[in-house]
């Protein structure tokens, strides 16, 4: 982890609420999937947690939404430079090639050696996104096709205008399903009527989807959970849920837990 | 280079930095950044004699110049703090700190400072009457003298460590709140604990922290911190610790002079995780600006 400038190559928008930033670190940084940045945002106090949609080389890709004060003012950064501090969190494992969780190192959020999912499905990999939840998806769809992993993404969105990634996932390796809210259809839907239910998953998405997601499958998983952040890195306590193990800090031991981890009335 | 050391009762700090509880958990989230031996000791997070899961979501709000938070005193509780987190903390830091104590009730409070002051890491107990995030405690027995001074008196009985007590600005007379304290036996006064605030999400009107109301901390209150440290220095002879929204040396250089014997560093810790070394590198280059040798001869500066 590291406090350090970036160089802001491009950003643009990619939907009519998200833009994709472009960022050259000062200093190379190792990113998992579903790890994020904490970026600096002019004239505000606080930094804005953001996960990383992909990589190119050195360069850092991420994708934000426009939601607030501090993201309107990330979208008009054109170019520059903008400081922040990370890879923060713990980021996504990979179903029986993750070495943070085969040799349960303390605090990956994984759990320790308990955690093993069926070897007969440890070859394929269900991934469900939702809107922006989609974001730290896409790096990890990467990383998964790299290993080998069979993969099955869907994705939900509320319509074709606001739809991600469409074009990165097509270049992939893998079957993807885009559904839409304004066709009457979604992710958890989509995932029940393909017969998903029992494959070993990734998600991210609006809170909704990944509780409905959560009981529709059999199998195990993991959830990357979103809360509003004071620090970031684990000092400040501000963003910490209620999980059958304790307390934990979104930012520090999360931002992704294992299905069977969250107490998801802590996160309403 | 300028001499930073300070005395305080019990504590020898070797520079005036001292990180507040709640920006700083046990001391181990900042070691990815710098060696938390270079604080001149730092304040624990706010514990409390059995374990708190603190408030609900969301905990953390902004507004200009700083920052709103409702963390409500999430805590494992002192003997898990004593039997898991010191062990730790021990391994990485060879000074001593500022035990935080919270309580519901006079009774945990002493508690929870006997406890915690029997430990060698610990240097003084940091008396937290001022937290505004939590109900039925805290923050109530910061704005009565009478009911301050119990609390301290019984605390005070638990061990022989130095006892500082931090205030919250939302009492009435804060002056006479410290006069009240000194006379009571405290060892030194940290002002201030934040204010009490909040924000509302302009589309629904609702409030935006689940606590409603949450404590405002950062750059912001600086002014308003500094003329409560420049109203109570000359009314008492205790040190004061200076606190509230301290981001720079020359915000340290500032309420040190306004009688502020050391300074705790908030919100900043947050923003800048490397704060710490940063302000004493600004410390030591408007010292040296200023051709102030030894730091001690600013505190009071003002009223000399």
């Amino acid at each position: 982890m590291k406090i350090t400038d970036f160089k802001i190559l491009k950003n643009e928008w990619v939907s009519p609420d998200c833009f994709e930033l472009s960022l050259e670190p000062w200093e190379d940084l190792d990113v998992r999937p579903g790890q994020f940045l904490e970026l600096s945002v002019p004239g505000k106090t606080l930094r804005r947690p953001v996960s990383v949609c992909g990589r190119d080389g050195r360069i850092l890709r991420l994708c934000v939404r426009a939601a607030g004060e501090g993201t309107v003012i990330l979208s008009g950064l054109k170019n520059g430079v903008i400081n922040a501090i990370g890879p923060l969190g713990n980021g996504f494992s990979l179903p029986g090639k993750d070495p943070c969780c085969t040799s349960g190192a303390a605090g990956c959020g994984h759990g320790s050696g308990m955690y093993k999912e069926g070897s007969a499905a440890e070859s394929r990999l269900l991934i469900v996104g939702g809107g922006i939840g989609c974001a730290p998806l896409l790096l990890l769809a990467e990383e998964a096709v790299k290993a080998g992993l069979e993969v099955t993404a869907v994705f939900g969105f509320r319509d074709r205008e606001h739809a991600l990634f469409e074009r990165e996932m097509k270049a992939l390796a893998l079957r993807s399903i885009y559904c839409f809210d304004s066709e009457g259809d979604d992710a958890v839907s989509v995932v029940r009527r393909e017969g998903l239910t029992d494959l070993p998953f990734r998600a991210c998405g609006p809170l909704p989807m990944m509780e409905g997601l959560a009981s529709a499958m059999s199998s195990d998983g993991e959830f990357s959970v979103e809360t509003r952040m004071g620090c970031g890195f684990g000092a400040c306590m501000g963003c910490s849920i209620r999980t059958v193990s304790g307390m934990k800090r979104v930012c520090k031991d999360g931002p992704v837990f294992r299905k069977g981890e969250i107490v998801w009335q802590s996160l309403r | 280079m300028a001499e930073l050391a300070v005395k305080l009762p019990g504590m020898e700090l070797k520079n005036p930095l001292i990180p507040a509880s709640g920006t700083f958990g046990y001391g181990m989230d900042h070691l990815d950044f710098f060696d938390v031996n270079e604080c001149g000791s730092f304040s624990m997070k706010g514990t409390t004699l059995e374990p708190r899961e603190g408030n609900a979501l969301p905990r953390i709000a902004e507004c200009a110049g700083g920052m709103l938070n409702a963390v409500g005193l999430q805590n494992p509780g002192a003997r898990e703090v004593i039997e898991s987190v010191f062990p730790e903390l021990r391994k990485i830091y060879r000074g001593k700190i500022f035990a935080n104590v919270s309580g519901f009730s006079v009774e945990e409070y002493a508690e929870c400072a006997r406890l915690l002051a029997a430990e060698d890491i610990v240097g003084a107990i940091e008396l937290n009457i001022s937290c505004p995030n939590v109900h039925g405690g805290g923050m109530s027995f910061g704005t009565d003298p009478k009911t301050a001074a119990e609390v301290l008196r019984a605390v005070k009985k638990t061990s022989d460590k130095p006892v500082y007590v931090k205030c919250t600005p939302q009492c009435p007379d804060l002056p006479a709140m410290c006069e009240a304290l000194e006379e009571a036996g405290a060892d030194g006064l940290v002002l201030l604990n934040t204010f009490l605030g909040m924000r509302l999400d302009y589309r629904t009107g609702k409030p935006v922290l689940a606590n409603v109301t949450g404590g405002v901390s950062g750059p912001g209150i600086f002014p308003l911190a500094l003329q409560r440290i420049y109203q109570i220095s000359p009314r008492v002879s205790i040190p004061i610790i200076g606190c509230g929204g301290v981001c720079s040396g020359r915000d340290v250089i500032e309420m040190m002079s306004a009688g502020a014997s050391a300074v705790e560093i908030g919100t900043s810790n947050l923003i800048d995780p490397m704060s710490v070394p940063r302000i004493k590198n600004e410390l030591e280059a408007a010292l040296e600006e200023l051709g102030i040798d030894d730091i001690n001869e600013i505190i009071g500066r003002a009223f000399k």
